[in-house]
């Protein structure tokens, strides 16, 4: 168990809701570094508004949400329209790199390696050089993939990352989750595909899934600098009926 | 080239003020245009003549003293900032402001951003005529100003028009990627800790402050093109963001370079022609790229084969 003030994110009696009607009740909750939360439940149930909620987008109508997570990053459910944008996927990319940073602008060399190592990693680096738009669902699920990691996040949030992928890259988006999270972060992970977590938590346990993350100088994905020691513990939240509660499936 | 000298002594300033309002206003037009909110590029300059329109319509109680000098000295005779421009500028700026002010409030209602920009542009354009109207001395300048009489220029609004210029092309060219960040996803942007209102403000403010210099200076019609045409000519055939931005301000420059030939050459007024101008060369760099607007896929894979170059 780790101490409260690790929490990255803690909600406390939370009450969430789209606007002002009430989606989720009382909700008591914390990830942890090392965690990875499975959130679970019928499309409709809150988890979308628990995931905004615990990156901050959305506030909770009662109730307390304490937010720790220095760089927290996430993966979108809706899909991208990016016909507007005549962005590159590297430059896509890369964006997950922006941070304030005083009146230096412009991603490093070391984010430029991170993210062609990530684009590596993902099976997307042959389209570095194409437009976003000419990409397809399944390619452009994988872009917001790395876009996220890019921002080496302490806290990950993934919205049904898998949906529009095959099984070979479901398992590649989730073996890096794990990876994510092997290292230092917490991930959350709304999906209806949790046998496929069961399966790639089963297989990535026994593996070194740290090596597949690329690091840049600074460090790796989390907030340290390094692996962490502790096995990734892979938590399950079921939301439904307007509650949220640890259970396994 | 004797008349081409003897032009641009009169008519310089006015050449100088197109020229840097030709390559800094097709940028802030590709950020409106990427926002999904192009139509600002309609509204805003118009918010600025309805601004100088209620300026010289309310002149009469508040600058008892000036107001004659604000009937007589046509905008632009003057050679340099003077009193009556801070006064026309006061206006417009406060019109544009109160007007971005307005849309901002009503985003986060239901309902189409375009529709709410639409009323704005009715509402700027027939209170730019009634105030006009209303002028006991504005009305004609006002006229001036729609109809983009732009030669009337002065030195000192050339240099200021320069200067807002260079300081909005400044401030693209150090922060255009966080911008498109934000554009792009705000919420993404937001998760990861971007200071998305400091830059959504800055961005309005920047493009305020160009648009009501640019207004005050070459009139409305002209920025409505600069900002609108440039941008839909230049997407097509843009790989990435950066080099929408480039060519948007070199499609920018070249149509008002082709509207200043028109209006010198078949004594048309400056502003209309540069619209026409502006027209002719989006859509001919449109007609260009048009190949490139969906990449054919083994050309991507070319293009894609030295993924260092495409990382730089």
């Amino acid at each position: 168990m780790s101490p409260p003030d690790s929490k990255l994110v803690a909600f406390e009696r939370a009450c969430l809701g789209l606007g002002s009607v009430e989606v989720l009740r009382e909700l008591e909750w914390s990830v942890a570094p090392g965690d990875l939360w499975v959130v679970y439940g019928p499309s409709g149930g809150g988890k979308t508004t628990l995931l905004r909620t615990a990156l901050g987008l959305a506030a909770a109508l009662r109730g307390a949400v304490v937010q720790r997570a220095t760089r927290p990053a996430w993966v979108p459910q809706r899909e991208l329209t990016p016909d507007l944008f005549p962005v590159r996927l590297d430059e896509f990319v890369l964006a997950g790199a922006a941070r304030p940073r005083g009146w230096r602008r412009g991603p490093s060399a070391s984010d430029r390696g991170r993210v062609e190592g990530l684009l590596a990693e993902l099976e997307l680096l042959a389209d570095a050089g194409r437009p976003l738009r000419s990409l397809s669902g399944g390619q452009r699920q994988r872009a917001l993939v790395a876009r996220a990691l890019a921002a080496e996040p302490d806290l990950l949030v993934l919205d049904e990352p898998t949906s529009a992928l095959d099984a070979e890259n479901a398992e590649r988006v989730l073996r890096l989750a794990f990876c994510a999270a092997a290292r230092g972060a917490g991930v959350v992970c709304a999906t209806h595909q949790f046998e496929r977590v069961s399966e790639v938590g089963r297989s990535v346990q026994s593996d070194a899934v740290v090596g597949l993350l690329p690091s840049s100088a600074s460090g790796g994905a989390g907030p340290s600098a390094g692996p962490s020691q502790a096995p990734v513990r892979v938590r399950w939240l079921r939301v439904d009926s307007g509650r949220a509660q640890e259970a396994a499936p | 080239m004797k008349e081409l000298l003897e032009l641009l002594s009169l008519f310089g300033p006015a050449l100088l003020a197109l020229a840097a309002l030709s390559l800094a206003a097709p940028v802030i037009g590709v950020f409106q245009h990427v926002r999904g909110a192009a139509f600002q590029g309609l509204v805003l300059p118009q918010l600025a003549a309805f601004g100088v329109a209620l300026g010289y319509a309310v002149s009469p109680w508040l600058v008892d003293s000036s107001a004659s000098e604000l009937g007589a000295a046509h905008r632009g005779h003057t050679h340099a900032v003077g009193a009556s421009d801070v006064y026309h500028l006061s206006w417009a700026g406060a019109a544009v402001l109160v007007g971005l002010a307005v849309t901002t409030a009503l985003a986060r209602r239901p309902g189409s951003e375009s529709a709410r920009l639409a009323a704005l542009f009715a509402v700027a354009s027939g209170g730019a005529v009634v105030c006009a109207q209303l002028s006991p001395f504005g009305g004609i300048h006002v006229t001036s100003l729609l109809s983009g009489e732009a030669l009337a220029v002065g030195t000192g609004d050339a240099a200021l028009v320069v200067i807002v210029a260079l300081v909005t092309l400044a401030a693209a060219t150090w922060a255009w990627r966080d911008v498109t960040s934000v554009l792009q996803d705000p919420d993404f942007a937001r998760a990861i800790r971007l200071p998305v209102r400091r830059i959504d403000a800055a961005l309005g403010l920047t493009s305020a402050t160009l648009v009501v210099v640019g207004t005050l200076s070459i009139g409305p019609l002209p920025l409505f093109a600069l900002l609108v045409l440039p941008p839909l000519g230049a997407r097509g055939g843009a790989p990435s963001m950066a080099s929408f931005l480039r060519r948007s301000a070199l499609v920018g420059f070249l149509g008002a370079l082709t509207g200043a030939t028109l209006s010198f050459g078949a004594d048309l007024p400056l502003g209309a022609s540069v619209t026409l101008g502006s027209a002719c060369v989006s859509l001919v760099a449109a007609l260009l790229t048009s190949r490139k607007n969906v990449p054919h896929a083994d050309r991507c894979f070319q293009q894609s084969e030295v993924p260092e170059q495409s990382l730089t």
